[in-house]
């Protein structure tokens, strides 16, 4: 597949040849918009395709928010949009399911990976590291419509008459290995679409993924060794490490699946009995699957916060007007990151029956994660400790990230331990742990990002006003939805009701004002939208040709504010220094092109 | 404008970081990860081996030792097709390309046989997973070698279309990105062919 | 408040590392906020160049790895203890549960303690006989299902976990037991509850919460308090409907339930397995796994 673009788009390079140097030649609006090869372009539509899905989620998860928020009363406007999947006025059972499996894979895949290291890899590793662009512009356009094509699919099968898939996010066999859909609804046709959106979906991690790892190795600018690369280019390279290496066994997890469904193997499949009925598999089991998935599903939980890492390093350093703290220290503990988050899957898989050897082994290097996390949180404290921070929106999502990961990842040591994971897993205890882990602090560096280099991709500042009231309304929201779960103890998750439960009935006002605060995030979101599209056209301009609005050292801000092919007109800059001089030399700003001053030594 | 391009990485040949062209590089990092989709399938299998009791041994059909064979002088014939377009030879550097691209057809041809056989031996695809494997394995690597082909055909078409016009022809061999993807390709299918090797000899050791 | 002796220990657990974080995350959060505060452009002049201190980064890569060695140590210590086989008593009561959509199937072994031997292929597994009993074992014959889940106090129980069709969990959250019921592939899960249904009211008596009256009953609510088994992996659309009481008794008491249970056998009259054969499944029956119980 890597040979296929060589031949019919020999002309790739030639192409960028004339992008440069200030000669523009024709762009009709289809190879501009839309076939795009230029990284800024493709990293505009992960951007936007990423919103749409960040909307379906965030909206999916408001539905379901009312089933468990009023779990006795009626919507009636929700029978008429949905029809049968909300008779009465009530999300059906199986449309919950639906609904939250959905949701999970949504927002994990399609909008903090896929949008978030889609988008950023795109944009900064081309301008950061003093490339024109990726080394293989017609494989990273591929990756896009590998993208969109997985995300038309994906879309498509809430459409269907059996519905999307509804096995959870974590997709286990055998509820999603049988396609009879007495078993599961979703597990039909909606299932094969799954698969067939993921395996698109993988596909596309590894194209974009070769590239950003290629490009960052080999199409540095002069000067640019890999010590004076920002700590953004070194966390959505050890991303893309990781995607690189860990997104197979999840294609070869659901293509064993398919096998199972499709051609009656039984990888995943033993002793069925449905209804009194033995089916014919024999010899496999569903707890291979569950290795597979989570030898990807583990590693895939830090591809969504390491980008957000990096670009919190880096907002919060620019912001504090000072050198982000521990530099070597933040390198050294991402790459520790790196290595252990393959050594701990089966941190997921406590209670599944395994070799307790296995499970110890598992507590152990689960909880040394917590020793590079540690460090990036006290070098993050360290970096605005004593700086000069301009609480602009991009440093304020900044700092909540910082909040919402010690939060999110201090519980994440309780589960960690697995004699105390024997009565957490599967609770909401862990509903809590991702949501302020992932779900909120990988979207607020992904926020930082977005407002921080709004300038760069548009060429205007995005409204600050609005910026932060976004802030405070997801901050104080997200808190709302999220903390009082830590309280719902031993709740089971993926719970359509409690009402059967004496044991777990109590929590009916708790569940009604979450629900609220999440109505209230979301649409705080749309605020964020708003402010988005507004500024494209009608934000405040940034000043000059050259423009550096935030008086940042790193290379993207080097090139002219109108974007062309090629990004710089002539000679791309050369580095001298590395990117977090600030606040030295007697300069706020001292920029990666500019020589040392006599007497200065480099870092 | 040649000034212009001092440092720009991207239209070199090679770099000076990692000293290979950035093209190249890329492609290793793509087989790196192919590598590790297969090696999540063979440990899939190791585990299946060792934990259950319903595992039923079998001894591979021979079919897939001779089409090692097969496969291992597609590569053979692919490396001397860039040796000819290096030293333009085209006539034999089509031919070679032609054949090999035969030959890789009969090598899917004969593992399909080689289920045919299976089958015969009374393990079906949805029979005991020892054999359930043997598909997968097969029909995965199957699916890297039809990439192969239809890229191979691309080439194959441009070579005969290019073989009519001799100035056209020789253009080529002085267009380094072309000898470029020629070289991609080929690297390509000896990642594919040792692919198969690696698995030709992961059943042999698994399977007596 | 934990019913089980390992669960005591992994509240014990809980409550230490819920402490030690929080006093993390009060110091962190704090930190960050008040900096935040503090070292706004509007309150510094310049900020500090200083980009990195070693002494620092070791001090807070050392601290962590002290607190978090300690926490394995005790983690693993609990894990052991409770999944140590060699430790458990040969008088542990065995009961067997099998978890399908949307039920649990409760076994217990009846007076001989033995439990009949299960049989998987289609001569065994009938809509009538869901579980493969095979009736020709003699020691199936006094075997019988409950409704609830009848354990006794102090007495160590062995539970044997299965499941039918797809995975389920066992979770007892009073107990602090949850292990998954994967088809084809049996689990088990040894624990010794401490407390009876009763004495646990007793205790919730003292509770203020406990003490408030439940509107939908209007009694107090610890009076309706008991214990229940629930499914704690999606397992379907009615996964949330999976409840089943636990009902923790006296020996004594266990014995007078004992003795009022009918053996399934006599319930059943089992229909012969023959007819049974004729079944749709694809499956040949000759070679079959035998899940054997005893
Ligand atoms: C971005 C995503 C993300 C991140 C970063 C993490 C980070 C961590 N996670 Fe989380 N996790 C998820 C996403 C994430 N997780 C998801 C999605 C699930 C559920 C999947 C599903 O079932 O659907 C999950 C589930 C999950 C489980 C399984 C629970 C269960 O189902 O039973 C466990 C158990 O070990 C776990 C542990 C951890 C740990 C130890 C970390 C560590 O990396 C955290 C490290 C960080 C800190 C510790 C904070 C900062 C440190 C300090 C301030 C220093 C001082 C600290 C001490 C001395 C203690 N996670
Ligand atoms: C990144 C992941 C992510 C995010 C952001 C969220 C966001 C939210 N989640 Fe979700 N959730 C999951 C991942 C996520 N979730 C997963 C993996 C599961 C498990 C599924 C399973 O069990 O299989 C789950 C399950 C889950 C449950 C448990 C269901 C159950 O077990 O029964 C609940 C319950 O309240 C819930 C609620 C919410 C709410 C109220 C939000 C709110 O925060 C939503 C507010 C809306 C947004 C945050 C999106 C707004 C974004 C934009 C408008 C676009 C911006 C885009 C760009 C800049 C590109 N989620
Ligand atoms: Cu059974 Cu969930
Ligand atoms: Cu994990």
């Amino acid at each position: 597949m890597q040979t296929a673009h060589s031949v019919e788009h020999a002309d790739v390079h030639a192409h960028a040849e004339h992008g440069h140097g200030g000669g523009h030649h024709e762009e009709t609006f289809l190879t501009k918009y839309v076939f795009s090869q230029d990284h800024k372009m493709i990293s505009k539509q992960f951007l936007i395709t990423g919103m749409f899905w960040g909307i379906v989620g965030g909206l999916l998860s408001v539905l379901f928010r009312l089933q468990l928020g009023w779990p006795n009363e009626t919507f009636p406007f929700l029978e008429q949009l949905f029809g049968r999947w909300a008779e009465g006025g009530k999300i059906s059972q199986e449309f919950y399911y639906a609904l939250i499996t959905m949701h999970g894979t949504i927002l994990v895949f399609f909008v903090l990976t896929g949008g978030l290291s889609g988008t950023f890899a795109n944009l900064l590793i081309p301008y950061q590291v003093g490339a024109r662009d990726m080394a293989s512009p017609f494989i990273n356009m591929l990756s896009y419509w590998f993208f969109l094509t997985a995300s038309v699919i994906l879309f498509f099968s809430f459409f269907i008459q059996t519905g999307p898939a509804s096995g959870g996010w974590t997709a286990y066999p055998p509820l999603n290995g049988l396609r009879d859909t007495s078993i599961n609804l979703g597990s039909g046709l909606g299932f094969d679409l799954w698969v067939l959106a993921m395996a698109l979906f993988i596909v596309q991690a590894l194209l974009g993924g070769l590239n950003y790892i290629t490009t960052v190795l080999n199409l540095r600018t002069k000067g640019m060794s890999m010590m004076k690369l920002p700590l953004t280019i070194w966390a959505l390279l050890f991303t893309a490490v990781i995607g690189v290496l860990s997104f197979p066994a999840l294609l070869a997890g659901v293509v064993l699946l398919e096998f199972d469904r499709l051609l009656d193997t039984s990888f995943y499949l033993n002793n069925i009995i449905i209804n009194g009925h033995l089916l014919g598999y024999k010899g496999g089991s569903p707890i291979l699957f569950e290795h597979l998935f989570w030898f990807l599903g583990h590693p895939e939980v830090y591809i969504i916060i390491i980008p957000a890492m990096g670009i919190v390093s880096e907002v919060l350093s620019v912001h504090a007007r000072k050198p982000v703290f521990g530099y070597k220290a933040m390198i050294l503990s991402l790459l520790a990151i790196l290595i252990l988050s393959f050594i701990v899957w089966a941190h997921h898989m406590f209670v599944t029956g395994l070799n307790p050897n296995l499970g110890a082994i598992f507590t152990l290097f689960t909880l040394l994660i917590a020793i590079p996390s540690a460090i990036k949180v006290f070098n993050w404290i360290g970096t605005i400790w004593r700086g000069k921070l301009r609480l602009t929106s991009a440093a304020l999502f900044g700092v909540g990230f910082v909040s919402m990961f010690i939060t999110g990842g201090l519980t994440g040591i309780i589960l960690g331990n697995s004699s105390i994971d024997i009565q957490l897993h599967d609770t909401m205890f862990v509903v809590a742990h991702f949501h302020i882990v992932m779900g909120i602090a990988a979207f607020f560096g992904m926020y930082a990002g977005v407002y921080h280099w709004f300038p760069r991709m548009y060429g205007r500042f995005m409204n600050e006003t609005l910026g932060q009231i976004h802030f405070w309304i997801t901050m104080v929201g997200a808190y709302c939805i999220f903390f009082p779960m830590h309280f719902m103890t031993g709740l089971p998750r993926r719970y359509y009701t409690y009402a059967n439960f004496e044991t777990f009935n109590n929590f009916n006002s708790l569940a009604a004002f979450m629900s609220i605060a999440a109505i209230i995030v979301f649409l705080g979101q749309l605020l964020f939208i708003v402010n988005f599209f507004y500024s494209i056209f009608k934000g405040r301009k940034v000043e000059g040709e050259y423009a550096n609005p935030w008086h940042s050292n790193t290379l993207e801000w080097t090139a002219p504010v109108a974007r062309l092919h090629g990004n710089w007109e002539g000679d791309i800059p050369t580095v001298h220094r590395w990117p977090y001089d600030y606040s030295t030399n007697g300069k706020e700003c001292n920029p990666q092109n500019v020589p040392l001053a006599p007497g200065e030594h480099a870092h | 404008m040649q000034a212009a391009l001092s440092n720009d990485n991207i239209l070199r040949d090679k770099t000076e970081y990692t000293g290979v062209h950035p093209q190249k590089f890329g492609l290793w990092v793509g087989m790196g990860s192919m590598a590790m989709f297969f090696a999540a399938l063979t440990s899939a299998l190791l585990i299946k081996k060792g934990d259950f009791r319903v595992w039923e041994n079998f001894r591979l059909p021979s079919i897939f030792l001779y089409n090692t064979l097969v496969i291992v002088s597609v590569s053979v014939m692919m490396q001397l097709a860039l040796i000819s377009y290096r030293k333009a030879k085209f006539f034999a550097f089509r031919t070679l390309m032609i054949l090999s691209f035969i030959t890789a057809c009969v090598f899917l041809g004969l593992q399909l046989w080689g289920w045919h056989i299976l089958k015969q031996m009374g393990l079906p695809i949805d029979g005991n997973v020892a054999g359930s494997f043997v598909y997968l394995l097969t029909s995965m690597h199957g699916v890297h070698i039809v990439v192969g082909l239809l890229v191979t055909l691309v080439f194959i078409v441009y070579a005969v279309r290019a073989r009519k016009d001799p100035i056209y022809e020789l253009r080529n061999i002085i267009n380094p990105k072309r000898q470029l993807n020629l070289e991609l390709l080929v690297s390509y299918w000896h990642f594919v062919d040792a692919i198969w090797v690696y698995l030709f000899i992961f059943f042999y050791m698994n399977y007596q | 408040k934990a019913a089980s002796i390992h669960g005591v220990q992994t509240d014990r657990l809980f409550n230490i590392t819920m402490l030690i974080i929080t006093v993390v995350f009060v110091i962190t959060q704090v930190a960050l906020f008040y900096f935040a505060y503090r070292y706004n452009e509007s309150r510094t002049k310049e900020a500090y160049f200083y980009p990195h201190n070693n002494t620092l980064e070791v001090i807070w890569t050392i601290i962590p790895t002290i607190v978090l060695t300690l926490l394995i140590a005790m983690g693993m210590y609990e894990w052991f203890n409770i999944f140590n086989r060699d430790a458990r008593d040969k008088n542990a009561l065995v009961i067997e549960v099998t978890a399908k959509q949307f039920n649990w199937m409760i076994r217990y072994s009846g007076k001989d303690g033995k439990f009949g031997e299960r049989i998987i292929d289609t001569a065994h597994v009938t809509p009538t006989n869901e579980l493969g009993i095979n009736w020709e074992d003699p020691h199936s014959h006094d075997d019988f299902m409950a409704n609830a889940l009848y354990l006794v106090k102090d007495r160590p129980v062995l539970m044997k976990l299965g499941a039918q069709d797809v995975i389920h969990s066992f979770y007892l959250p009073h107990f602090r037991v949850k292990m998954d019921c994967v088809p084809g592939t049996p689990t088990q899960f040894y624990f010794t509850p401490t407390m009876t249904t009763e004495e646990m009211r007793q205790y919730l008596s003292t509770q203020p919460w406990w003490q408030t009256i439940n509107p939908e009953t209007g009694q107090p609510r610890w009076q309706t308090f008991k214990y229940e088994l629930a499914c704690a992996e999606l397992c379907g659309k009615s996964h949330f409907g999976m409840e089943r009481e636990v009902i923790v008794v006296t020996q004594k008491e266990y014995d007078e339930w004992l003795a009022k249970q009918t053996p399934l056998y006599d319930a059943l009259k089992p229909a012969a397995p023959a007819a049974a054969a004729t079944d749709s499944s694809k499956a040949e029956t000759s070679k079959a796994t035998a899940m054997l119980t005893k």
